[in-house]
């Protein structure tokens, strides 16, 4: 079990992580989802102890982090989000080097080898330098070097950035296989689809914070049957503003000069009513969000993970 | 303890499994002292038959005593190696402009007759524009002459004014008591101007070394070899050092990698990361240094003192890292360590008499000369190398080269730490 207590982390000015506390339990996928600089890799950086936090702590079973970063990183397995190999050696090789820095040697090190190859779908192409395995068999030998160990728990910083389908299928078919044998993994993306079919429980953060966390169904209790309505067009904002306040079941979640965010009541009817009763307005695009984690997001930061 | 060990050797065998596959840079390194000095060695010394001859046309229009002691001088024992003198009476500026000599020395007429009287007379030396050095060389020596007979229509007035009268007169062979009379003079006179007169005004260290050979029972070196073994040890230190940094920008190659930032994700310290790479740059700076010690060896076809040697090998190789990681642990990024570490080097290697043995170098070079480490490098390997010095002869090399090393390697530690730091942060 891992447990992030209220960690946080400043660069200068910026607060990069505010105040952040989770739990992942033996065996669960907790999902740090959220968009690019929103805190995720800090946090990854101070949970494995290389990050000094401000404030707060990690603690892994009885282990103090910060305490013992050495006891807790031999347990501990990292994928980071760049590849990171040695691109002279082969896989075989790379992952001999990794799993020699754990401690393991001889027999129990070259079956280590064997399985993790074999897990990524690698072992056929074992004796090759990396150089020139393509960019999702580099993905897949990245993954494979922060399992070679058999870690108990796994933190998993975006490992699916810009790889083809079929790499990131058997990616996340790896890490559930991961998990299923009782490690706990951290796994941090800003893509929707795999926090949605591949983490127990979410946290969705933002400028550093945790805005909402929970099952998948939990969160999308959050967001009920409330549809997200974007209208693109020009706007007085103040006018804008009055005018929604007026329409019942509507309530504006952003007001922009060229954007308004509305929450609508209940699904369907009353985006049909909505867009009946703002037809005066120059709306030039309108976009209908239904309920997910995307219009969650929408709901609690005013954009799209995208953005 | 152990565990830790486990890991720094995990990660020196993965840096030296990577120098292997990919050892083109080192190798190049490696390669460089060889060829360089390989190549002035040839250039200049030749497969064994001594350096190449100065061609050197002499016009003489005096034909008197000082044109046939001028003539002498290139064809004396001492010359004769660097000089293929040609007596010409007309035509020496043609034979320079089509290339077949170097230089043209032209006596004038009366050359001897102003000399006694100590009037002025004016050699002409005609350069071959397309050589540079061998023209230089007659220059330097017909300097030297003209100097040494100027000199010589002083201090030899009296015994040379027992001569004058039979010049005028344009005698052809001298009374053997005149002869006699005159030599006796000129020995006297020549034996008490020595010291001032011939001083050792140009030191060849090829001589030298001819000198030490003949007291051995080795094989004389040749020349070829001699000039190999005076430039290599400066080149090789040069090498060295290089080869120091090459391999210690190994921290900041996988600091823009990302290994360097995901092994430290793994359970290893900060410090065992640069351990393991102080000692992958010192073990392979070591086994290149008795590569390229055993190779000397084999061209001057003797051994050195061992002893002497693996100290001084020590100490170079500490200094060597040291510089290495002091240099890297400064620099943001390799393309910033590739810019320090060339300027550094290369400033160092000159000061230090590297390229250039530091008695053709200026006086304020030559004080400068011991703040660098490569002098004390290139003088201790010379000292072993071509005086065949021994432990003893070396020491203060050692010390200095031992001390600056370990001073540069704490500070470096400290330099790197920081980076590794950030790089891993980045």
């Amino acid at each position: 079990m891992i447990q992030v207590e209220n960690l946080s982390k400043r660069f200068g000015d910026i607060r990069a992580v505010d105040g952040i506390s989770f739990r992942v339990e033996k065996g669960e996928i907790y999902g740090l989802l959220g968009p690019n600089g929103a805190g995720k890799t800090t946090t990854m950086s101070m949970m494995t102890g290389l990050l000094e936090p401000d404030e707060g702590r990690v603690r892994f079973r009885s282990l103090d982090v910060a305490a013992d970063p050495i006891a807790f990183r031999q347990q501990l397995g990292v994928v980071p989000q760049e590849i990171a190999l040695y691109e002279d050696l082969t896989a075989q090789e790379n992952l001999r080097f990794w799993g020699s820095l754990y401690g393991l040697g001889g027999k129990e090190l070259k079956r280590a080898v064997q399985e993790v190859l074999e897990m990524v779908g690698l072992s056929g192409r074992s004796l090759e330098p990396v150089k020139r395995f393509s960019g999702g068999m580099k993905r897949r030998l990245n993954l494979s070097l922060g399992l070679v160990h058999k870690p108990q728990a796994v933190l998993l910083d975006e490992p699916t950035v810009g790889i083809d389908p079929q790499a990131r299928v058997n990616i996340l078919e790896v890490v559930r296989q991961v998990a299923d044998a009782g490690t706990t993994v951290v796994y941090t993306t800003h893509y929707l689809e795999e926090a949605e079919g591949l983490c127990d429980r979410l946290g969705i953060m933002d400028h550093g914070q945790i805005l909402a966390e929970g099952t998948l169904d939990e969160l999308r209790a959050m967001v009920g049957e409330e549809e997200t309505v974007s209208l693109y067009g020009t706007f007085s904002p103040e006018q804008a503003k009055l005018r929604m306040e007026s329409i019942p079941g509507v309530h504006l979640i952003k007001v922009e000069p060229e954007r308004l965010v509305l929450g609508t009541g209940e699904s369907g009817r009353s985006a049909i009513d909505l867009l009946q009763k703002v037809s005066d307005l120059t709306v030039e695009r309108i976009s209908i969000q239904p309920p997910s984690l995307n219009g969650l997001f929408l709901k609690l930061t005013g954009r799209e993970l995208r953005d | 303890m152990g565990r830790r060990l486990g890991s720094v050797s995990a990660l020196v065998a993965k840096d030296l499994l990577r120098q292997f596959r990919a050892p083109l840079g080192t190798v190049l390194i490696l390669i460089f002292p060889l060829v360089f000095s390989g190549l002035l060695a040839v250039s200049f010394g030749g497969p064994g038959k001594g350096v190449p001859k100065v061609r050197l046309l002499i016009e003489d229009h005096d034909g008197g005593i000082v044109g046939n002691l001028i003539r002498s001088a290139f064809t004396a024992e001492q010359a004769a190696p660097y000089f293929d003198l040609e007596v010409v009476k007309e035509g020496g500026r043609e034979r320079i402009e089509d290339g077949s000599a170097s230089a043209l020395l032209r006596l004038p007429k009366h050359l001897t007759r102003d000399l006694l009287h100590r009037r002025p007379a004016t050699l002409e030396l005609v350069k071959n524009p397309a050589e540079t050095i061998l023209p230089e060389v007659a220059e330097q020596v017909s300097l030297v002459l003209a100097e040494v007979l100027g000199s010589a229509a002083y201090v030899l007035d009296e015994p040379l004014g027992v001569l004058q009268p039979y010049l005028d007169e344009d005698v052809e062979a001298l009374p053997d008591a005149t002869v006699a009379t005159v030599a006796m003079a000129i020995n006297q006179v020549v034996g008490r101007a020595e010291p001032y007169v011939f001083p050792s005004v140009i030191k060849l260290e090829t001589v030298s070394l001819a000198e030490e050979e003949e007291g051995s029972d080795a094989p004389a070196a040749s020349v070829t070899a001699s000039i190999f073994l005076t430039i290599f040890p400066g080149i090789a230190v040069f090498a060295l050092f290089t080869l120091g940094d090459h391999l210690m920008r190994d921290l900041l190659k996988e600091k823009a990698l990302g290994t360097l930032r995901r092994q430290l994700f793994g359970p290893i310290g900060t410090g065992h990361l640069i351990l393991s790479k102080v000692l992958t740059t010192a073990l392979i700076a070591g086994l290149s240094l008795i590569l390229l010690a055993a190779i000397a060896g084999w061209v001057a076809e003797r051994g050195v003192s061992l002893p002497g040697f693996l100290a001084l090998s020590l100490a170079l190789i500490l200094a060597v890292t040291g510089s290495a990681a002091v240099i890297n642990g400064f620099a943001a990024d390799e393309r910033q360590a590739t810019t320090i570490g060339s300027v550094i080097y290369l400033v160092m290697a000159f000061s230090g008499g590297s390229f250039i043995s530091l008695e053709g170098m200026p006086r304020s070079v030559q004080a400068i000369a011991p703040f660098s480490p490569f002098y004390w490098g290139t003088e201790g390997f010379k000292t072993l190398l071509l005086s065949r010095g021994s432990l003893a002869d070396v020491v203060p090399n050692i010390g200095v080269l031992a001390t600056l090393g370990l001073v540069l390697l704490f500070f470096g530690a400290f330099l790197l730490r920081r980076s590794v730091r950030q790089g891993a942060l980045a």
